[in-house]
């Protein structure tokens, strides 16, 4: 049996809003990720994705609920621990913009990490590791002395991905990492993790909301809608057969690469709107189109379905669905 | 016939930098027409935001520097306009959104101002009707609550909000042309949809033409009328969408293509790529660019660049297989295969 490497336990986080309206961005989310495999987060833009992936890398402090690594809760670690959890959890960021300094050249944002983990002895290994690290990811060692801006958005998403690999983590934490990238070079840096996480047993948390490359990178896929976990499931269960009804409306939105497919009209209108902490009822009321009078009043709680993955619905789990 | 708008004549622009010249855009030449979508497509890297950046004239000089080629918008070369002569044009005629809003949004202004200002920089209208305007564009783009979001900040909105008010400015003075930039690379699919539909709602109610740069195919394959294809620097292949979907003739659009996933498991085997990474802009080898990569590479295509040949009124591509000396190959996956 796998072990699991990640536990998120009702993890919480909120922002203050406009007007000083407390906003939950996350909302007792829930989730563990086994040591070697790969749980991918969907969901709409603005739902706490990446909150959920900052909480884990320790960006953001959780206002409620744990996170614990190989059993640690790593909020509650001390330095010590904290330097080494720095080394093991690792992210690759969203923006490729503003992740990388702009002063420092491609070598020293690599060697960074080298330097603060001393993985390295001499300056020429380091140096010949960021080469490596540099071919690793599909860019060559001539690009070493350039500097961020002089790449185009998608290179830059490559050196993102080179610093996370740089100091040996277990766990990465890969948040829109190939979504800045375009079909060819998306395959790459998959086929590239993959080959990572067989080699090396590497753990992703795979946060993208590009469904295609979530599905065949991940063994299990959590969907959430605005900051809460709507559907768990393994992969292969949850294309089956979607059962919430804002799962069914995401799969249907995915673009058909055929220009004579004609797409069906989303089912999904309107938008999410962040809520404040106030709100009871189901999130997803305005937009649903199975909404009953009982779903705006209380929260449908995250069960376990008879199909075989849990989910967070009203309507799912009553009789005559 | 629809009136051409936009045209790029033989267009070359380089960047001067400590490393050398990077010839970041080699010679390409195209064009929009009224009310079309054309796409561009291609490796990150190719070129395609320097090229539709200098329709906009945002690329400051030094470091970047046009080498040849012109612009030409409704019959007049814009190639060397000012910074004020485009003021004229952005936002009025031409007008760009981004893929990272943030990049172009004011992080120190209140989305509401931004957005007032934009309209105010063209239509000398008061400020209570700016407000009226503003409301009613960030309706249009569907954000929620929009009173209330005039007074947020930018990093307060999600990433798909943000591209919302991006194209509620480009579009406050409703423009010729717009340029966009992997438009809904940052979004997720539902919102994608909801961006493309609104998109596609405004070139029908207003006759926009759209200018779109994007990686996923399945976003072209809705969206556009005309592709063409970027490769280091060049246009290798273009035509309308169903040429370049089901006849393509490039072995780079055969690439791109055969990079689709096929398979949905990591279980069921591989991905197919492009095996190989795009030249250096520096040196840019003197024959084919995708020679290094190509399968189907021959003596001839290391030396001598290939002529662009066209195999129909709207499709043209640059490989020396089209040359009638050359050997006949197949492409290996004819079909566009559908996801399951
Ligand atoms: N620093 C902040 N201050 C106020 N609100 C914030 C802040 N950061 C995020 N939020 C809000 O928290 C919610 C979740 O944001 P988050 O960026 O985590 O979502 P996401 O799923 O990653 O979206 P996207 O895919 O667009 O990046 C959103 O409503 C967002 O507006
Ligand atoms: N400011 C710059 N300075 C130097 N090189 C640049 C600059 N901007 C882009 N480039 C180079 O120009 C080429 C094309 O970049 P770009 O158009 O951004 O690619 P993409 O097709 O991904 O949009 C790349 O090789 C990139 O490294
Ligand atoms: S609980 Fe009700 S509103 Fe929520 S998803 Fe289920 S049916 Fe729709
Ligand atoms: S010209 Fe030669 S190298 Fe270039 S794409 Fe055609 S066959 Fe391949
Ligand atoms: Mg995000
Ligand atoms: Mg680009």
């Amino acid at each position: 049996m796998a072990e699991p490497i990640l536990e998120v336990i009702d993890l919480q986080k909120e922002f203050i809003g406009s007007r000083k309206k407390r906003i939950r961005a996350v909302n007792n989310v829930s989730f563990t990720i086994n040591e070697g495999e790969t749980l991918g987060v969907v969901g709409e833009s603005g739902c706490g994705k990446t909150t959920v992936g900052r909480t884990i890398v320790r960006l953001y402090d959780a206002d409620g609920g744990k996170v614990l690594y190989r059993g640690l809760d790593i909020h509650k670690a001390d330095r010590r621990t904290t330097r080494k959890l720095a080394k093991q959890i690792q992210m690759v960021f969203q923006d490729p913009y503003s992740s990388l300094d702009p002063r420092k050249t491609v070598l020293s944002i690599l060697e960074e990490g080298l330097k603060i983990h001393k993985l390295f002895r001499t300056k020429k290994e380091r140096i010949e590791r960021v080469y490596q690290l540099l071919e690793l990811v599909g860019l060559n060692r001539e690009h070493a002395n350039r500097f961020p801006h002089e790449f185009s958005g998608g290179q830059r998403q490559r050196i993102g991905i080179a610093r996370a690999l740089s100091v040996n983590p277990e766990l990465i934490v890969c948040d829109e990492a190939i979504s800045a990238l375009d079909v060819s070079i998306q395959a790459q840096i998959i086929n590239l993790l993959i080959d990572l996480q067989d080699r090396l047993k590497l753990t992703y948390l795979f946060i993208a909301h590009d469904i295609h490359m979530v599905r065949y990178i991940s063994d299990h896929i959590a969907v959430m809608y605005l900051g809460t976990l709507v559907e768990k499931a393994s992969t292969e269960q949850l294309f089956k057969n979607p059962l919430h009804p804002y799962t069914r409306g995401l799969l249907e939105a995915i673009p058909v690469p055929d220009p004579k497919h004609e797409q069906q009209q989303s089912t999904l209108k309107g938008e999410a709107k962040p809520l404040t902490i106030e709100h009871e009822g189901c999130r997803f009321y305005n937009r649903c189109p199975f909404a009953k009078e009982i779903c705006r009043d209380s929260m449908p709680a995250l069960k376990a379905h008879d199909s075989g993955q849990t989910v967070a619905c009203h309507m799912v789990h009553s009789e005559n669905w | 016939m629809k009136e051409t708008l936009l045209e790029v004549k033989q267009f070359k622009f380089s960047f001067d930098t400590y490393a050398g010249e990077v010839q970041a855009v080699r010679n390409i030449s195209f064009h929009v027409k009224e009310g079309e979508t054309l796409a561009i497509v291609g490796e990150s890297g190719s070129g395609k935001s320097v090229a539709v950046q200098n329709v906009m004239k945002l690329i400051p000089s030094p470091p970047g520097r046009i080498i040849q080629g012109q612009i030409i918008y409704q019959g007049e070369d814009i190639t060397h306009y000012t910074d004020r002569q485009m003021e004229q044009l952005r936002g009025k005629e031409l007008s760009m959104i981004f893929q990272d809003p943030m990049t172009s949004l004011n992080p120190t202004m209140k989305i509401g101002d931004q957005i007032i200002e934009g309209i105010r920089n063209h239509e000398p209208i008061p400020r209570a009707d700016a407000v009226k305007k503003a409301i009613k564009l960030l309706t249009e783009v569907g954000i929620p609550d929009p009173k209330d979001s005039l007074s947020r900040y930018p990093h307060t909105f999600s990433g798909g909000m943000r591209q919302r008010v991006m194209i509620a400015i480009a579009l406050a003075c409703n423009p010729k042309i717009l340029i966009a930039d992997e438009p809904t690379t940052a979004l997720d699919v539902t919102t994608q949809t909801q961006i493309l539909e609104l998109m596609n709602d405004l070139k029908e109610k207003h006759g926009t033409s759209i200018v779109m740069i994007t990686h996923d195919l399945g976003v072209v394959a809705k969206m556009a009328d005309r592709i063409a294809v970027m490769y280091a620097g060049k246009i290798v292949e273009t035509g309308t969408v169903e040429e370049i979907f089901y006849q393509p003739k490039h072995p780079y659009t055969w690439g791109l293509l055969q990079s689709i996933p096929k398979v949905s498991s990591k279980r069921m085997g591989k991905l197919e790529t492009i095996p190989g990474t795009p030249p250096d802009l520096i040196a840019p080898p003197k024959g084919c660019g995708f020679a290094s990569r190509c399968k189907f590479c021959m003596n001839i295509c290391k030396e001598v660049e290939p002529e662009s040949v066209s195999i129909s009124a709207s499709q043209s591509a640059k490989c020396w297989l089209l040359d009638e000396r050359a050997p006949r190959v197949e492409r290996e996956h004819e079909e566009v295969k559908k996801y399951s």
